[in-house]
């Protein structure tokens, strides 16, 4: 193998272009790393299936002749897995799995949990024979939001540097996921540079947007020091009417015309409230049926849960299940349903058991989400559905639901308000005041509007203040 | 590059079953043991050309085939060049769709699947063929992939196997059924294929031959009887067709496109002062012709560089067997591996011992055992040595028949076979087996059996009743794996006793021969035996009297009976005869001829 260059890693808080950097870095090195056989191709690896699809339109529209897989991190390690079972001493091919994995053989598959395909695929990656393999199949690897690896994922991706020449992109801040330990992605690149063993380009211009509240907002979160000036709108009621109207009102105005709106949720509980309270006051305002089509990105366990009990998937793994009366069924139901019974044929399954339809199940949501490209002008999404991404206008709702430590809650705030390209907007929900005022989180931002009573409805009146 | 291995799962007649291939090989054993289930299990799996029979329930082991039912053939292939890498075959080892290298240990001939290269092993891929059967459409589906462990691929996730590799492999198969005046044909997929391959198909002649035809210097419609029926015809034809033009009715030798050309070309073999169409030839003279297509292919490629590798059902077909050896030495040295199957005892002598490969099908289990696995010049003891290189083709031939019979010498065997062809040339209906003969050495029947019951378990020791064969007989069922079954003639007989109740009937009425052994003596069966035991050596004689004696009817009774009873004794059924005794001596059930006894 030749010597394989140092990674290079772009640092830098949200909107500063580090996928757009990525994408320019990809055009430079692709050409002279990828050799004229069609057998190589840059390889780009994510976490979710979101970052996944989008980063893949993205680099076919901008290097629309570049061989390239795009994948996620779990994906990576199970098609490597896959390859090298038998020297793990796994006979059967591995399917990932939402519950209890442990490597055990049942109805022609192994079951892993995504930890266990990360820290098998990290065993692998020790051998030369899969690192030949790699370097030669994907001598370009580029890996987005690297903060949100695990230590074990970490590894691996120190794994891939050694290698072929690796782009790293990632801020810190944005880490929603890691523990008490902080971000492992932090500490090894500490590492590295001290080293000598990357290249680091940190990006401090913002290129998202130009508006000074977002960026103010964006700033006093960040650092934790409170903002000077007015920053973004920001407003608190205590239930939803007042503050579905806000949205109504931007919906309305002129210049949202054809731009894309995002509401942005910690949780998708009680989201439903605030969209019926701005379909209803559309419908007043237009006199006549103004339901907006909301896209949801609806999260995986809701789907799931859905599923399971459409087809009353219960709780102990080995009992049998039967199948369901076909008319009982919503459209996707009955497709996995149908799809189970005829992979356990396939399979010779003689009896159906819960944990195998559940399989089949998260098999089938998988794929369906690997799979499919929807966006819409209205959006709905969790914070964790929104990395990445950027809308013109974002209203960000803050409801009671929020919790977590203050460290956390404020990375919640900050990935959800860096969304925004255009304007942001804040809907703070609370019971009183004094919720609102002691909110150290909320206090960074400055003054929070208290919404008065419409006039115009009084059906919207709040009975308290 | 060759294949190494195959491994083959609920497939046709073979349960399970694995055969390790070498450089330049034979396959031989009896018949219906799965020596062409072998053949056709390589050519699916490595076999680029469209599979000739469409897949059967038949194609399943046990064929009843279920939705989880799944015929699999797993190839391993090697060699791919001196102190290969994967990084060097990339086409292979490279890129997101190839094989995951996997590690050919030549000494234990087993791969090998740890992730880096253990010690002296070398570079290997695998590759899987599985068929399965739809229930709801009665239909087959069938997919070749790299082969990364067990799995069902039709349920989950695998890589099929790119074309060009295929075609990097160059598997060349000739099956058993072969159409014979169709190959050197243009309408032959095989030659075009061979043709193309090689740049030569004669386009501008082909051009040249349309421009002939289409105006060619005799044209029947200008034939003066024809002419008046043509131009009335013509005629009617004009009413209906309402050209412009005049129609005229033109009579070629064929349709005047390219296809049609070519298709209608037909071989001819110009001999000296005639030139005869290929199928009006002798099948020999046709089967030649299918290796002709053949060796001219494995030229093209070794011209090129490219890898060929030939499997051949029983090339020796039609061919003389003088020519048997010639053809296997042919496909040895034009390909970089072959693999034949045969019924020829003289093609398959020509293999050595490390290269040739018995099969044996127990049930389902396929066992195939190479002869030998070291060289014939290293086995110690004389007799086996023997069996190897001076009668190798009488051990091969036996080893395929379906009656083993191990006698206990030269002297034994001489007789039996003579009483066989007696029996075959000689007797009405003929006879329901027939025996194959192991040529044993003096003294050595023990170890022969030994090494025989590596390959056929169902051998039969035919012993002496003398105290020398005693021992043998102790000897024999002492052994850890003794003879199912065992003869032996009756006490105090050797085979001197046979031949005397062979021609006994004959004193009564003895013929010139017989006679002229007996010379001044009474014609009793204690001076006959005498006189054979006196000519013990005297092959000559044996013949002759042999075949005197079947003229006699009750001589050839005996005969017939003697050899019918040792092929259903070795078959383990009943013999007939009821001067056979039956008993069971430690493993092994022993059949007594008391009807054969010194007189």
């Amino acid at each position: 193998m030749n010597a394989v260059p140092k990674p290079t890693v772009i640092t830098g808080p949200a909107g500063t272009g580090k996928t757009t950097r990525m994408m320019e870095l990809v055009g430079a090195l692709a050409p002279t790393a990828l050799s004229d056989l069609g057998y190589q191709s840059v390889l780009v690896i994510t976490h979710m299936h979101g970052a996944r699809r989008r980063l893949e339109g993205l680099i076919h529209k901008v290097h629309p002749d570049l061989n390239v897989t795009v994948t996620t991190i779990h994906a990576f390690a199970l098609g490597l897995l896959n390859r090298w079972r038998l020297a793990l001493d796994i006979s059967y091919p591995i399917m990932a799995t939402e519950d209890a994995g442990g490597l055990l053989e049942k109805y022609g598959v192994v079951y892993a949990t995504f930890d266990e395909l990360i820290s098998k695929a990290k065993e692998l990656s020790q051998f030369s024979s899969v690192k030949n393999f790699i370097s030669s199949t994907y001598p370009l690897i580029v890996i987005d939001e690297v903060q949100d690896c695990s230590k074990d994922e970490l590894e691996l991706i120190d794994a891939l540097t050694s290698c072929s020449h690796c782009v790293l992109a990632a801020d810190e801040f944005q880490d929603l996921l890691g523990g008490d330990a902080g971000c492992a992605f932090a500490g090894w690149l500490v590492l590295r540079k001290h080293k000598e063993s990357v290249n680091h380009e940190e990006l401090v211009l913002p290129r998202r947007t130009s508006d000074i509240g977002i960026l103010d907002a964006a700033r006093a979160l960040r650092t934790n020091v409170a903002a000077s000036g007015r920053n973004i709108a920001k407003f608190w009621a205590p239930k939803e009417p007042l503050l579905a109207w806000k949205i109504v009102e931007l919906v309305l105005s002129t210049s949202a015309r054809g731009r894309t709106v995002a509401l942005i949720v910690p949780s998708l509980q009680g989201v439903d409230r605030i969209v019926d309270s701005v379909d209803r006051q559309l419908a007043k305002r237009l006199k006549r049926s103004g339901k907006l089509k909301w896209l949801r990105t609806t999260s995986a366990e809701y789907e799931k849960a859905i599923i399971y009990k459409e087809l009353g998937i219960c709780t102990i793994p080995s009992s049998e299940w039967k199948p369901r009366p076909e008319s009982s069924l919503s459209p996707s139901g009955l497709l996995i349903q149908n799809r189970a019974i005829r992979l356990a044929q396939l399979r010779g399954v003689t009896t159906l058991t819960m944990e195998f339809v559940a399989g089949v199940v998260q098999g089938t949501l998988h794929a369906n989400r690997a799979h499919s490209t929807r966006s819409g002008r209205y959006e709905i999404t969790t914070i964790h559905g929104a990395k990445n991404r950027e809308f013109d206008y974002v209203f960000v709702l803050w409801n009671y639901k929020v919790i977590g430590t203050e460290e956390k809650r404020r990375r919640l705030l900050y990935n959800a308000i860096t969304r925004a390209r255009v304007s942001c907007t804040l809907l703070v929900q609370r019971a009183k005041a004094s919720e609102v005022i002691n909110d150290s989180v909320l206090g960074l931002l400055g003054a929070i509007t208290a919404l008065p009573q419409k006039k115009a409805s009084a059906a919207n009146k709040t009975r308290k203040k | 590059m060759r294949i190494v291995q195959c491994s083959i799962t609920h497939f046709r007649g073979i349960e399970s079953g694995t055969i390790t291939i070498p450089d330049h090989g034979v396959v031989f054993g009896p018949n219906n043991v799965g020596k062409s289930t072998v053949i056709e299990a390589l050519a699916l799996a490595l076999g680029r050309e469209q599979m000739a029979q469409p897949l059967t329930d038949w194609d399943f082991w046990g064929g009843e085939p279920k939705p989880d039912s799944r015929a699999t053939i797993i190839c391993t292939i090697s060699h791919f060049a001196q102190d290969a890498r994967p990084e060097d075959f990339p086409d292979w080892f490279s890129g997101e769709r190839s094989a995951r290298p996997v590690w050919w240990d030549e000494t234990s001939n087993a791969v090998k699947i740890d992730a880096d290269c253990p010690k002296h092993c070398i570079l290997a891929a695998q590759i899987a063929f599985c068929i399965r059967y739809e229930e709801d459409s009665a239909d087959f589906e069938f997919i070749r992939y790299f082969y990364d462990g067990p799995g069902d691929p039709f349920t989950t996730d695998c890589r099929m196997v790119p074309n060009s590799v295929l075609q990097e492999l160059g598997v060349f198969i000739l099956p058993g059924n072969r159409q014979w005046d169709k190959l050197l044909s243009f309408g032959s997929s095989s030659f075009l294929k061979v043709l193309k391959a090689s740049g030569a198909i004669p386009g501008s002649t082909i051009d040249k031959l349309k421009m002939e035809l289409r105006n060619p210097q005799n044209k029947i419609e200008d034939d003066p009887s024809i002419a008046a029926v043509i131009k009335s015809a013509e005629q009617e034809l004009q009413q209906f067709l309402m050209f412009k033009d005049k129609a005229e009715i033109a009579y070629r030798p064929t349709m005047l496109d390219s296809r049609s050309v070519m298709q209608s070309l037909i071989p001819h073999v110009l001999h000296s002062t005639f030139l005869l169409p290929f199928s009006r030839h002798g099948a020999g003279m046709n089967s030649l012709q299918a290796f002709l297509i053949v060796l001219a292919f494995a030229e093209q490629r070794k011209q090129k560089g490219k890898n060929f590798i030939l499997i051949a059902e029983e090339p020796e077909l039609h061919l003389h067997p003088a020519l048997h050896a010639r053809l296997a030495n042919r496909i040895r040295a034009l390909s970089q591996q072959s693999l034949v199957t045969t019924h020829s005892p003289f093609l398959a002598s020509s293999y050595k011992p490390e290269a040739a490969i018995f099969v044996r099908n127990d049930a389902g289990i396929l066992e195939a055992s190479f002869l030998r696995t070291e060289p014939v010049a290293s086995i110690q003891k004389h007799a086996i040595r023997n069996l190897y290189l001076r009668s190798r083709e009488s051990l091969y031939s036996a080893l395929m028949g379906s009656s083993v019979i191990i006698p206990e010498g030269e002297s034994d065997a001489r007789w039996l076979t003579l009483l066989q062809r007696m029996v075959e040339s000689t007797a009405e209906e003929g006879v329901e087996g027939s025996l194959s003969i192991i040529p044993t050495l003096a003294a050595s029947v023990v170890d022969t059996f030994e090494e025989i019951y590596r390959f056929r378990h169902d051998a039969l020791p035919l012993i002496d009743g003398d105290p020398a064969g005693d021992s043998y007989k102790s000897r024999l069922t002492a052994l850890n794996s003794p003879p199912q079954r065992l003869v032996q003639y009756a006490n105090e007989t050797a085979v001197e006793g046979l031949g005397t109740w062979i021609l006994e009937p004959c004193l009564s009425n003895p013929g010139p021969v017989l006679a002229d052994l007996l010379t001044g003596q009474p014609a009793t069966s204690k001076n006959l035996f005498k006189a054979i035991c006196k000519e013990k050596s005297n092959i000559e004689l044996q013949e002759n009297l042999i075949w005197e004696a079947s003229a006699n009817v009750v001589s050839l009774e005996r005969a017939k009976s003697f050899v019918d009873d040792l092929c259903r004794i070795a078959a383990g059924e009943k013999p007939t005869n009821k001067g056979w005794a039956i008993a069971r001596e430690s493993r092994t059930d022993v059949y007594t001829a008391t009807h054969i006894c010194k007189p």
